[in-house]
């Protein structure tokens, strides 16, 4: 082969290996859930939603870059297919997560429950439209009559010019609520002190939209109606007392689980996942008991054996995307595949940094082991990073027992991933095959 | 086809890489990833670089850019101001900056770790936690952020979705040439006050760059010597620009690396240089404690000049806290050292010392006689510098005896060798003493001219203490022509800045001022408001007569609202 040709092979295959999602039905998707020692998440979700009589909240959470959204997008695309109406955001483009109360969260639910319904053309009587508008002009700005109301709101929108002015004046009253929330700080502190103590009727109003809505949606040939919100695992985690090590995450998941649960709808929210490996985590799944977590796709067994079968689905994930017989030497991916602990983002980066070396070298292919060798000290070293000293001790101690107490220490290194948490019917974690390289790491663990 | 010619020798894919023989293999090795990076990518891709120094960071940046010319067009951010939103600030400078050229592009971005502090929060870092994907929409190239070890560091530990983003981390490792280099660069000119901000800045991050080199880096006993030494010239940077509590973390960390070391004299050199920042934090037990633990070091090792120095500083602290007698003592203890060890500039400093001493106490003919013998010593050692400074204590003590006259005259002598030295906060003190000189004698027109003078050097230089007096005296000008609402302004600003450094004299100052200003404008509630704190931190400081005077001040105000006090 020549240089040239090589060269353009390398550049392909390295932007064959980005880390971003999958979009559902991308020719690349590798269905792992064989492999995750587990079932397979999207269909779990999906059974409960058409085997419940009722509306229910559900919960998925799982590590960052564990392939979550990736399966999320695809969960959408499954009940797509099976004809529910799907209104799905990310929490992020809607709500600052850096500063979220649990009314932001139903305010951007209802605004975006609104846009679907206007969006699918499913016509709400205006009677409850607007009484539903008015109320919450009279609860956030004390706004009581409604033909004033309608002409302030016109006027602000003509003022902004890409907003279409024909809108029902509910869509301007919850674009201009949600717009105050998103950028304002104080109006925003003003805006939830007013919803705050009105939650249980303003929930009220949600239900009676969703309500109206149902047999309308129903008309149109679906089934249901599902809403699924992404990226809530994205909320800032802050102590909001250091007494009660109440977080920020506690604060809307826990607190207000009750609040989150009594909208008229199929809901799958996002969680972090150091949530369930707090204290609070029994608190969390007696609120929710339908959730499903997403392991890691486990390479190892837990007595350190491999694990063929996560070996070869990573195998085929980086097959969908390269020609992996033309670029890796025998064994290659394999090794990568063992040193990625399953954790399929670290997979990818492997890949990617492979590719690099082999293009520092001069382009030649197949990459061998040496070069592999050399991409996961890369990561070693860039985990190494990750690592405050004092973490090591614990980390030593999570490689002998495999498993991670529930504390708070841990919690963060499970977040950070130098814990991967694996299924076997149990849960048990292990350190990030990384983290084994790492000196600081071999010398406690022999001391110990 | 596998080649193995190839796989061996790493620069041999590159036409004539720009070598040069300075640069390490390790960090060749690094240019020939980045650049593999740059080649291979399409669209959105997170690299980040580290390299702690400046120069270091520009010469790496250059070859690279030689290494792709004609291949891709790398464009620079350089962010010179902490920002709170990554994303929104760099996309604000490359719409300034206008795109130019054709092809593929990149982004190298710089400056980000002003953002990111050693210590305490970082709101940067969460920000951009959460605006991950909102990158590659706003970048669909390769982005390449270069930071230091410690800010990429927290940037890993502290957002970790950002960070799990990253397509690469190329380290730089610390060049041992290039930090000599720059070590004897950041000596040279010892008076770093006489720096314009601009160029404190630049000093700041070459030496900044220096600990973070360090402090990454295997150091035996030598590597040691120089990390503590690089230490204590950042902080006594850090101190000029005013960021006590920075200054006194370096400080305290190179203290530990010369008692480690055993190193005495470092150590005693750092206690009296925190002993100093103490002073001017006006905890004046903390700083007799440091001092006194300094001296007892000079005197263990027979130091002499050391032990003068340090009794020098001790004899000011005194004076500062209104112990004249005790001042004295130590003052002339310390020009006897100086004198039995022939130093002679050491002498002219003591009894310049003695001469202010000797003013403060009302001893006018006695001031002008010490002034006068530290004079000639200074002039008899062409010592420019403490020539001048004599000059213009001995203006301010003819000022002070009425004779503005000959006060004038002296400041002149005093303004003209500062500006041959090129001296510039020497030339900043003394056009701010002639503009006062000329406010004692009713020249305000003049004097404004002399303090808005004065006050674009202080600004220029980044002396924040010395604008935080200038615009006080401006404020004092405003009041006396009459302009209250421009007095107001100027009061509050100076307030300002003597609160950030923790001046509390200065603070107390300007209260006094704002109360009288509001004094006058009937606002006596605020007035009151104003005097009671001043009169608090007068006490706190020990400064009975400004204390006693605030009180009076207090009481009259009382009286005027009509309720005593």
């Amino acid at each position: 082969m020549s240089n040239a040709s090589c060269a353009a092979d390398l550049k392909a295959a390295y932007n064959e290996v980005k880390l971003d999602p999958l979009m559902s039905g991308d020719p690349r998707y590798v269905d792992c859930s064989s492999a995750r020692g587990g079932e397979d998440v999207v269909k779990l979700l999906c059974t409960r939603i058409e085997n419940s009589p009722r509306p229910m909240a559900q919960l998925i959470s799982g590590h960052r870059g564990c392939g979550k959204s990736t399966e999320l997008l695809r969960l959408v695309d499954d009940l797509k297919r099976k004809n529910y109406m799907v209104v799905y955001f990310a929490a992020d483009e809607d709500i600052d997560v850096g500063d979220l109360v649990y009314t932001d969260l139903l305010m951007a639910i209802i605004k975006r429950l609104e846009r679907a319904f206007a969006d699918e053309d499913i016509q709400i009587d205006p009677r409850l439209s607007n009484a539903v508008a008015m109320w919450f002009a009279e609860v956030v700005y004390g706004w009581k009559d409604e033909r004033e109301v309608s002409a302030t709101l016109q006027t602000e929108f003509e003022l902004g010019v890409s907003t279409p002015i024909s809108l029902p004046i509910l869509s301007k009253i919850l674009a201009k609520i949600t717009g105050q929330i998103k950028t304002g700080q104080n109006i925003r502190k003003e805006v939830r002190l007013k919803l705050d103590p009105q939650v249980y009727q303003f929930i009220e109003r949600v239900n009676e939209l969703i309500q109206a809505a149902i047999p309308k949606i129903r008309e149109k040939g679906y089934r249901d109606l599902v809403l699924v919100i992404d990226n809530l695992d994205r909320i800032v985690f802050r102590v909001l007392d250091d007494k009660t090590g109440r977080t920020t995450h506690d604060a809307l998941f826990l607190e207000h689980a009750e609040q989150l649960k009594s909208l008229d709808l199929h809901m799958i929210y996002t969680v972090p996942i150091s949530m369930f490996y707090s204290l609070k985590a029994t608190g969390l799944t007696g609120a929710f008991p339908d959730y499903s977590i997403l392991p890691m796709i486990k390479v190892k067994e837990e007595d350190g054996n491999p694990c063929s079968e996560g070996i070869d689905r990573l195998y085929e994930v980086a097959k969908r995307r390269l020609d992996i017989e033309k670029i890796y030497a025998d064994g290659v991916v394999e090794f990568l595949a063992d040193k990625s602990g399953g954790m399929l983002r670290d997979f990818i980066r492997l890949l990617g940094y492979t590719i690099e070396l082999a293009q520092v070298r001069g382009g030649g292919v197949p990459i061998t082991m040496d070069l592999a060798e050399k991409a996961f000290r890369r990561l070693v070293n860039e985990y190494g990073r990750m690592v405050p000293d004092e973490y090591y001790k614990l980390l030593a101690q999570v490689a002998r027992n495999k498993r991670a107490p529930n504390d708070e220490k841990h919690q963060a290194m499970l977040y950070n991933l130098s814990i991967l948490e694996y299924m076997n019917g149990n849960r048990w974690c292990d350190v990030h095959p990384a983290i084994r390289e790492l000196p600081e790491f071999k010398d406690i663990f022999r001391r110990e | 086809m596998y080649s193995s010619d190839r796989n061996g020798s790493l620069a041999g894919d590159l036409k004539s890489p720009p070598w040069r023989a300075d640069i390490s293999a390790e960090n060749r090795e690094v240019l020939l990833q980045i650049s593999a990076f740059i080649r291979l990518a399409e669209g959105f891709r997170l690299g980040l670089v580290k390299c702690n120094q400046p120069v270091q960071r520009r010469q790496m940046a250059d070859l690279l850019k030689e290494m792709l010319v004609g291949e891709v067009q790398i464009q620079e951010v350089d962010l010179k101001e902490p920002v709170d939103d990554l994303r929104a600030a760099v996309g604000q400078l490359l719409t300034e900056g206008g795109q130019t050229g054709t092809g593929k592009r990149v982004l190298m971005v710089f400056g980000f770790e002003q953002s990111i502090p050693s210590e305490g929060s970082v709101p940067a870092l969460e920000g951009l936690n959460l605006s991950r994907d909102l990158f590659p929409c706003d970048f669909p190239f390769p982005f390449l952020l270069w930071l230091p070890d410690y800010a990429l560091t927290r940037l890993a530990r502290e957002a970790p979705d950002f960070w799990g983003w990253r397509s690469g981390v190329f380290e730089f490792v610390p060049d041992r040439m290039l930090m000599t280099t720059m070590e004897s660069a950041t000596i040279t000119g010892m008076y770093p006050e006489g720096l314009s901000l601009e160029k404190k800045k630049e000093r700041l991050a070459s030496l900044e760059g220096l600990v973070w080199d360090y402090s990454e880096m295997k150091r035996g006993e030598r590597e040691n010597r120089s990390y503590a030494a690089v230490l204590d010239r950042l902080a006594y940077l850090r101190f000029q620009l005013g960021d006590y509590p920075e200054s006194r973390r370096l400080y305290n960390e190179s203290l530990k690396i010369w008692q480690d070391l055993g190193e005495r004299s470092g150590e005693a050199r750092t206690l009296h240089n925190l002993g100093s920042l103490a002073k001017a934090s006006n905890d004046y037990p903390e700083a007799r404690r440091l001092y006194n633990e300094s001296l007892k070091i000079w005197q263990d090792l027979g130091e002499r000049s050391g032990e003068a120095r340090t009794l020098h500083a001790l004899g000011s602290l005194a004076e500062a806290s209104g112990d004249y007698p005790e001042a004295r003592r130590l003052y002339n203890e310390s020009l006897k050292i100086s004198q039995d060890q022939g130093d002679r500039r050491g002498e002219a400093r003591r009894l310049h010392a003695l001469g202010s001493l000797a003013k403060a106490s009302g001893d006018y003919p006695e001031a002008r006689r010490l002034y006068n013998e530290s004079l000639k010593i200074s002039q008899d050692q062409g010592d420019r510098r403490g020539e001048a400074r004599t000059l213009r204590d001995l203006a301010m003590l003819a000022q002070a005896s009425g004779d503005y006259l000959e006060a004038r005259r002296l400041f002149n002598e005093s303004l003209k060798i500062r500006q041959e030295l090129v001296d510039r906060s020497g030339v900043f003190q003394t056009l701010h003493a002639l503009g006062s000189l000329a406010e004692a004698s009713g020249g305000y027109p003049e004097a404004r001219r002399l303090y808005n003078e004065s006050l674009k050097i202080s600004q220029d230089l980044g002396e924040r203490s010395d604008e935080a007096r200038t615009l006080h005296n401006l404020g004092s000008l405003a009041q006396a022509s009459g302009d209250c609402s421009e007095a107001r302004r100027l009061y509050n600003e100076s307030l300002k800045i003597f609160q950030d450094l923790g001046e509390r004299r200065g603070e107390a100052l300007s209260l006094t001022k704002l109360a009288s200003l509001e004094e006058e404008q009937n606002d006596i509630k605020a007035a009151i408001d104003h005097i009671t704190q001043a009169e608090a931190i007068f006490k706190l400081l020990g400064a009975g007569h400004h204390a006693e005077e605030a009180r009076i001040q207090k009481e009259r105000l009382g009286r005027r609202l009509g309720r005593p006090s």
